[in-house]
């Protein structure tokens, strides 16, 4: 069953172009934090984990939205927004990135509180990826445990440590054993951190991409679809990782 | 199939200009400032600043002896760039650096062999090395090629090692994940 984010980004929300009407903020609440995950023109199963993160996030009490370019969809959008959470296909005007998008729109987004915290996952091709994560707070590197995966990622977190982008973080997926997620951990990290001279943030490891790519068939979220799996039990780890660097726990 | 013709190196001027438009083949919009720049041991072929407003300092080396050389010599001009840099900005205050981030090298030359490669690693995240050559594409003008070596560097040159500083961290234990073992579906 090959699907690709264009077969099926339709299902999740709509296709928001660069004069989207938001309210404006009014508050001064603190500003809104961005996730970047890096991804694949294409990408389904990134994308997917970065919904699957925004609705994790979302049930963790944050304020939470994601975005990933326009340009991957080949359908009308639909409009599925689990917990306010759909997946938002967002064009960047010129000189702006879809950073600041989020930003923008994290920021002028209602909140059901003044102690609600807000967050963008932004998901952002990885050859974009250097200047666009040097604002983000926090990158994301979603990485199998195959060497082409791994390498791939590593090719990757140079490409932003070079653009002067913090340390990304690592998530593994597709590991059936955590010392299979460990070792994976450790070849990407490694080089990374002798480039970065410093530590490479973990952010655990994903399981059962099926269930991940199931979630964005049916529409529904693996946290909330199925809140007992191992995948939805791993995404919670996930997030709950990245929630506590940023400081949203 | 495009055919491709070698051509030897232009002239400093030619290349430097030739450069301008290709340096965006290595995955990072570049800004030229200046070409030609005196620096402290010769001239720094172009002066360029990058999307989040580092300074990036480009040197070429026209022959492959002189790579492990151009690696000291960007790191002597880097020393003094910065410094430099604060200067230029109260003279052209809307460059867009921001000379708090320091400066990257971007070092080129024909190849770099190991001891090159292994020092411009030893020098950090800030020094990117690339291959460039010159060459005809389908009996075209010859133009610049350039090649990023930090992309996929031999295997010998990145320590292999636990990190150091790295730890793995999850909260699930093994029973947390599936009982029963399914391949990837995603080669990514």
């Amino acid at each position: 069953m090959a699907r690709t984010l264009g077969d099926v980004l339709h299902h999740f929300a709509p296709e928001l172009g660069p004069t989207d009407p938001r309210p404006a903020a009014s508050d001064d609440a603190p500003p809104p934090r961005v996730v970047a995950v890096a991804l694949e023109r294409g990408d389904l199963l990134r994308a997917a984990v970065l919904w699957n993160l925004a609705v994790e996030t979302a049930r963790a009490g944050a304020a939470c939205e994601a975005l990933v370019p326009v340009g991957t969809m080949t359908e009308a959008p639909g409009d599925a927004a689990p917990l306010g959470v759909g997946l938002i296909a967002a064009a960047p005007e010129p000189g702006e990135t879809l950073a600041d998008v989020a930003r923008q729109r994290a920021a002028a987004a209602p909140r059901a509180g003044s102690e609600q915290r807000r967050v963008a996952m932004v998901g952002v091709q990885a050859a974009d990826a250097g200047g666009l994560c040097a604002s983000v707070d926090l990158a994301l590197l979603v990485c199998g445990c195959d060497a082409a995966s791994r390498s791939r990622a590593e090719s990757v977190g140079r490409h932003l440590l070079r653009s002067g982008a913090p340390p990304p973080g690592i998530v593994i997926h597709g590991a059936h054993t955590l010392d299979e997620a460990r070792r994976a951990f450790e070849a990407v990290a490694c080089p990374l951190e002798h480039v970065a001279g410093e530590a490479i943030p973990s952010y655990g490891l994903l399981v059962d991409d099926l269930a991940l790519y199931r979630s964005v068939v049916e529409r529904r979220p693996v946290g909330l679809a199925r809140p007992q799996s191992p995948a939805a039990l791993a995404l919670a780890d996930v997030a709950a990782l990245v929630a506590a660097d940023l400081g949203l726990a | 199939m495009s055919r491709l013709r070698p051509a030897p190196l232009p002239s400093p001027e030619r290349l430097r200009g030739a450069l301008r438009p290709a340096l965006a083949e290595l995955g990072r919009p570049l800004r030229v400032l200046a070409e030609g720049v005196d620096g402290i041991s010769g001239e720094i072929d172009l002066v360029a600043v990058d999307p989040g407003g580092t300074l990036v300092a480009v040197l070429v080396a026209r022959d492959p002896g002189e790579a492990l050389g151009l690696v000291a010599r960007g790191l002597a001009e880097r020393s003094s760039l910065p410094r430099r840099a604060e200067d230029w900005l109260k003279v052209a205050p809307d460059l867009g650096l921001r000379a708090e981030r320091g400066v990257d090298l971007l070092l080129l030359a024909p190849d770099f062999g190991a001891a090159a490669r292994a020092a411009a690693a030893e020098a950090g995240r800030s020094v990117q090395l690339a291959r460039l050559r010159f060459a005809a594409i389908d009996g075209g003008a010859p133009e610049p090629l350039l090649e990023s070596l930090e992309a996929a560097p031999p295997p010998a040159e990145v320590p292999r090692e636990r990190p150091r500083l790295s730890v793995f961290r999850s909260g699930l234990g093994e029973a947390d994940l599936p009982k029963s073992r399914i391949a990837s579906p995603a080669g990514g």
